[in-house]
């Protein structure tokens, strides 16, 4: 595969420690990894297990302490914070376990935030944004703020404001976590639906292994490292 | 720009409570400012007010604080007289007259009260007539505007003080004067205050040729005029008051130092706390693409609408306050301070109150640039 391929996220060497207190921790340990365009990753692992470092230095919200990181044919592990803002910005969407939503803005203007941050006006952005919703399955929900929605409403729209820029690729953070199994389905499905037409590439962090059977790629962490990679 | 604007206005009024509750906090604040700044501009506009430079010299007694407190005998300011025409030539006097002077409390404003003959009040101090006429008679005085202005006298009215009936006969204007002062004439003021104290004022208008300064120092060398008496230029006398106004001046500046500090803390406190209590947001905006300059906008235009607001309530509070109380228009030691919101007072407090917002939102987010999104995302 073309490091140069769009939607390729390629990783090699990837080391990510901190130090809390006296103590080094070493949340990744040399993780190589190679995903193509519109896969559908599931990352599975125990808690601790990295998995959630891994997204955050992919998303490029943290910088990796050594190792290369490549999405999309770009290198982004020297890359400067206002380069890191613009490949957040124009590359990648983001689902967190918690939803993130803004509660001051109404479901359609959280799902056009992102396209706000490229410089859209309102006017130009709302037809989008509804349209995303409606993927979703949310468009009666627009003008709703997010304390008027159910946990799997607030990510629906979490989902359609992370697709609304048509990134290269989504990262999701345990997006199943906070739901229960009723809800958690329809939003696995929802997510391999939007894979399957739209061509996004997802990469999961989860410990829900519901979503392995969506999978096209499954990485199991163990302690830092990338133990299992298996193709579905 | 709208969309940044669009943001900004909806999230002040999702937490429009806090945000209420800011702009009321400041809004004290500015009032507290505005007042102030008010009341230094009388101040300054009352110390600035320039004293005309005139050629009278004033003979007082050395070592009195006050010269109600002291007298010039007859004999010393002939001395003086006599001395400069000497001395500068006999045309070097123009007038010279004997001056009866006090310091009263006259319907709970001080003023100071001239007693002086009908042709020293023209000659030598120079006297405006601006309404009626000047006084002649033992029971008739005129009034400065100052002082008309803060006992609302009317000419033709009769007046009392000092246990005696006066006509107000005329409205004067006393360039050379900064405060309320009233005038009679000589004979009238040995008739009101008595005769054993004489005259506390020695006043003598020289020619305008000379140079005033030159003539007081060779005055105050005489023999005899020295060390009794000081001789001081008459503007000089009046500037000291003007030195008051500006020691106060300089405290009312400190004051507004000190409130504009506290706007400024008031909108480093909301800020903080915005950024304590609304990290994940504040991260999301930066992971959803937002650059942390735009990031920072955003705060500042926050806290520039809060401080905008606060000022607009601040200023009608204010105008509130200067227009039903009583104190925006008062008496210092006879000094008529008017406190007006002028213009040249609320423009420049807009801009530094907007300046405090601006330094405020800075030294709370100048780091936010730097701070790891995880952490702030975790927070």
């Amino acid at each position: 595969m073309s490091l140069s391929e769009p939607g390729l996220i390629h990783v090699r060497g990837l080391r990510r420690t901190y130090r809390r207190g006296q103590v080094q921790v070493d949340a990744l340990r040399g993780v190589d990894l190679d995903i193509p365009t519109g896969a559908f990753v599931v990352v599975v692992g125990p808690s601790g297990s990295g998995k959630t470092t891994l997204l955050h230095l992919l998303g490029g919200i943290d910088r990796p302490t050594e190792g290369q990181i490549c999405i999309a044919g770009q290198a982004i592990q020297g890359a400067s914070e206002a380069e890191l803002t613009r490949f957040r910005r124009d590359r990648i969407g983001f689902i967190f376990q918690f939803y993130n939503l803004l509660p001051s803005l109404n479901a359609l203007d959280n799902v056009i935030l992102p396209l706000l941050a490229k410089g859209w006006s309102w006017k130009k952005a709302n037809p989008r944004g509804q349209a995303m919703l409606q993927q979703v399955g949310l468009q009666a929900r627009a003008r709703h703020k997010p304390g008027e929605l159910s946990g799997g409403e607030q990510q629906r729209v979490a989902i359609a404001r992370a697709l609304v820029v048509e990134p290269a690729v989504v990262l999701a953070d345990e997006p199943t976590g906070d739901l229960d199994s009723v809800t958690a389905r329809e939003v696995v499905d929802l997510m391999a639906g939007l894979n399957r037409n739209l061509g996004a590439t997802f990469v999961i962090a989860t410990h829900n292994l519901e979503l392995c059977r969506h999978a096209t790629h499954v990485f199991e962490m163990n302690d830092g490292r990338l133990v299992v990679s298996t193709k579905g | 720009m709208i969309a940044f604007l669009g943001y900004l206005f909806k999230d002040l009024r999702h937490d429009w409570g806090r945000s209420l509750l800011t702009v009321a906090s400041l809004s004290i604040m500015v009032i507290s400012y505005l007042l102030t700044a008010a009341l230094a501009d009388a101040f300054d506009e009352f110390g600035s007010r320039p004293g005309v430079v005139s050629h009278n010299l004033v003979m007082l007694a050395a070592d009195t604080i006050d010269p109600m407190q002291g007298s010039v005998s007859q004999e010393a300011f002939d001395l003086a007289v006599a001395a400069v025409q000497a001395q500068f030539g006999p045309q070097s006097v123009r007038r010279a007259e004997p001056t009866i002077f006090r310091t009263l409390r006259i319907q709970g404003d001080t003023m100071e009260v001239f007693a002086v003959a009908p042709v020293g009040m023209t000659e030598i101090y120079n006297l405006a007539l601006l309404a009626g006429r000047l006084p002649t008679g033992r029971a008739e005085i005129a009034a400065s505007q100052e002082a008309v202005s803060l006992a609302g006298w009317q000419v033709g009215q009769e007046v009392e003080f000092y246990g005696q009936f006066f006509q107000l006969v005329g409205e004067v204007r006393y360039e050379a004067g900064k405060i309320a002062s009233l005038w009679m004439t000589y004979d009238a003021g040995m008739a009101l205050f008595g005769e054993r104290r004489g005259f506390q004022v020695g006043a003598l208008n020289i020619s305008g040729e000379l140079d005033p300064e030159t003539v007081r120092a060779y005055l105050e060398s005489v023999p005899g005029i020295r060390p009794a008496y000081a001789v001081y230029l008459e503007h000089d006398v009046h500037a000291r008051y003007g030195q008051a106004i500006q020691d106060l001046l300089k405290f009312t500046i400190v004051m507004d130092i000190l409130a504009l500090s506290v706007i400024t803390f008031g909108v480093f406190n909301a800020t903080s706390l915005t950024l304590t209590e609304r990290s994940r947001e504040i991260a999301l905006l930066r992971v959803a693409g937002f650059s942390g300059s735009t990031v920072r906008r955003f705060l500042f235009g926050r806290a520039l609408v809060q401080t905008l607001a606060a000022y607009l309530l601040g200023w009608g509070l204010a105008r509130l306050v200067t227009w039903k109380h009583a104190a925006s228009s008062f008496s210092m030691h006879g000094m008529h301070v008017q406190i007006i919101l002028s213009p040249q007072v609320v423009l420049p407090g807009l801009v530094l109150t907007s300046l405090c917002a601006w330094l405020a939102v800075w030294l709370t987010t100048h780091h936010l640039g730097q701070r790891n999104l995880v952490v702030l995302l975790n927070e």
